[in-house]
């Protein structure tokens, strides 16, 4: 008994190394003055942020964002602009904070209970790319399970991401919903 | 046409073309269709309202607003009934949208915004106002046929655009020149916040908005969401209208999910057979007689608007024998 619990604790301990190992691993890269943005990193990158998505951790996602960045949700297919059409999201950084925040509160009957979600991501491209800079372009499939029943949403998602002292950070985000113009219920967790 | 149709097919046969609507009439540019052959006008059937659509318009400093800015779709299962019931309810903000209020009250003004951002959260703000400002300085006015609308939410000092901002300024200096100063101030003293033409319309003057109710089936209700572009005004006011629109008509908005959320679990209440009614009987005691036929509540939380759209939906379904129906139910 006292040695399965060991060899318990010893597995929890293993899977917390490796994702200390990885995390670290991402961060000494980032301070490297030689170092680049490439395919590899940003596809890595997207995968952890669906990851913390996946896992409810919206704190640790709004840190992924640059102080003055911008998330969005069109509602129209190649909507030009957000400013003068309506989004289904779109949030400067102050009110993506907010959002964030409403996502913990437990007074949010529109996440109680909460959605569980699942995220695949792939067909990762750079569509520009400077040296500390770059524009990636990317796929995602998202399952939302909510109460009774699952919703699929899919699409094209950009990101523009930055290599700051911090690591790589988000400075804008674009998601097109292949349904973006459909009748939708609520969104309340992001892609 | 006629190729490989039968000879005696005739297109302008009422029988085979497209069905025309029986009735057509328009208020201010606003497109109203009947689909029963005979009925009230539409002057008969808005009464009153027309001063909300009035109220629409009127702020455009050319007379005249246009849709812009594209169209939101959002959806619930359950009654289209619902979406009217909550649109002049003052007394769910405060609750329902608890999560979004205390999120915007500890928001930092220092963290960056484009602007949008910081019309979202000063509305979510305002939805927090404390429950004595709902039950004193809001109020709920209903008229015939259905109608009703919440007043006196927003005076011009709480504007998402508000005096003290350069755009709003202009916009009012903009009116101004065009109407005479008289008319802009009456136009601007019109504080209308949700005005609900019944069955199926509400929209918002003071902020350009106006929605659209389809019915889909009894568990099943679609909502289409329009902004409009004031002719003559400055176009950053057209840019905060999407902004507002986004927050407070938004599939992925901070206030509406919790909107919808209610109608689905309030939908689901009512397919169980747990109770058979809903107490909508709140200001029933205080409810008072008004001008232009109408009846309003002493507060802004009185249930009188839903008591009306009810008594309308009985005389309806009733071939107009409502209040009898009732009283014999």
């Amino acid at each position: 008994m006292a040695r399965k619990k060991r060899q318990g604790a010893e597995k929890h301990a293993a899977a917390r190394r490796a994702t200390t190992r990885t995390r670290s691993a991402g961060r000494k890269q980032d301070v490297g003055p030689a170092d680049l943005l490439d395919l590899a990193r940003c596809e890595q990158f997207l995968v952890e942020e669906a990851r913390l998505l996946d896992e409810a951790r919206f704190d640790d996602w709004l840190n992924l964002f640059t102080a003055d960045a911008w998330y969005w949700v069109p509602s129209q297919p190649d909507q030009p602009d957000p400013h003068e059409t309506v989004s289904l999201i779109y949030d400067d950084r102050r009110l993506l904070e907010t959002r964030v925040r409403r996502l913990a509160s437990p007074r949010m009957y529109s996440q109680e209970p909460r959605s569980r979600t699942s995220r695949i991501v792939a067909n990762v491209s750079l569509e520009a790319i400077e040296r500390t800079a770059c524009t990636v372009r990317s796929k995602f499939m998202m399952v939302e399970f909510r109460r009774d029943s699952q919703r699929l949403f899919s699409g094209t998602a950009f990101h523009h991401l930055v290599l700051t002292e911090r690591g790589i950070r988000i400075a804008w985000k674009r998601v097109d919903l292949v349904n973006c113009d459909a009748p939708l219920d609520g969104l309340t967790v992001p892609f | 046409m006629q190729h490989g149709y039968p000879a005696d097919f005739n297109p302008d046969d009422p029988k085979t073309a497209m069905v025309k609507v029986p009735r057509v009439e328009s208020y201010r540019g606003f497109i109203f269709a009947s689909e029963a052959n005979e009925g009230p006008s539409l002057r008969d059937f808005l009464g009153h309202m027309t001063t909300s659509i009035d109220d629409m318009v009127d702020r455009a400093p050319d007379g005249e607003i246009e849709v812009a800015g594209g169209v939101f779709r959002h959806t619930y299962d359950a009654n289209w009934k619902l979406y009217l019931e909550n649109l002049c309810d003052a007394a769910h903000p405060m609750f329902t949208h608890r999560s979004s209020i205390e999120a915007a009250q500890q928001q930092s003004d220092a963290v960056h915004s484009d602007g949008s951002g910081e019309i979202a959260i000063r509305q979510m703000r305002q939805n927090g106002a404390p429950y004595s400002f709902w039950e004193s300085q809001v109020g709920i006015w209903t008229y015939p046929n259905g109608h009703s609308y919440l007043g006196d939410y927003h005076d011009d000092a709480k504007l998402v655009a508000a005096l003290k901002d350069p755009v709003f300024r202009e916009y009012i200096g903009l009116l101004e020149a065009k109407k005479g100063k008289k008319e802009a101030r009456r136009v601007l003293e019109v504080r209308r916040w949700n005005s609900n033409v019944y069955p199926n319309l509400s929209f918002m003057s003071q902020f350009q908005q106006l929605r659209v109710i389809h019915p889909i089936a009894v568990d099943r209700t679609i909502v289409h969401a329009y902004s409009f572009r004031l002719k003559g005004a400055p176009n950053q006011m057209f840019r905060n209208t999407v902004s507002f629109a986004n927050i407070v008509n938004g599939t992925g908005s901070l206030v509406l999910t919790d909107d919808l959320e209610i109608y689905n679990r309030i939908g689901m209440g009512l397919s169980s057979d747990g109770a058979e009614w809903i107490e909508v009987g709140r200001g029933f005691d205080s409810d008072i007689p008004d001008e232009h036929g109408g009846r309003r509540g002493k507060n802004s939380t009185s249930e009188v608007y839903i008591r009306n759209m009810l008594d309308a939906w009985v005389n309806y379904m009733t071939n107009g024998s409502g209040i009898d129906a009732r009283a014999d139910a």
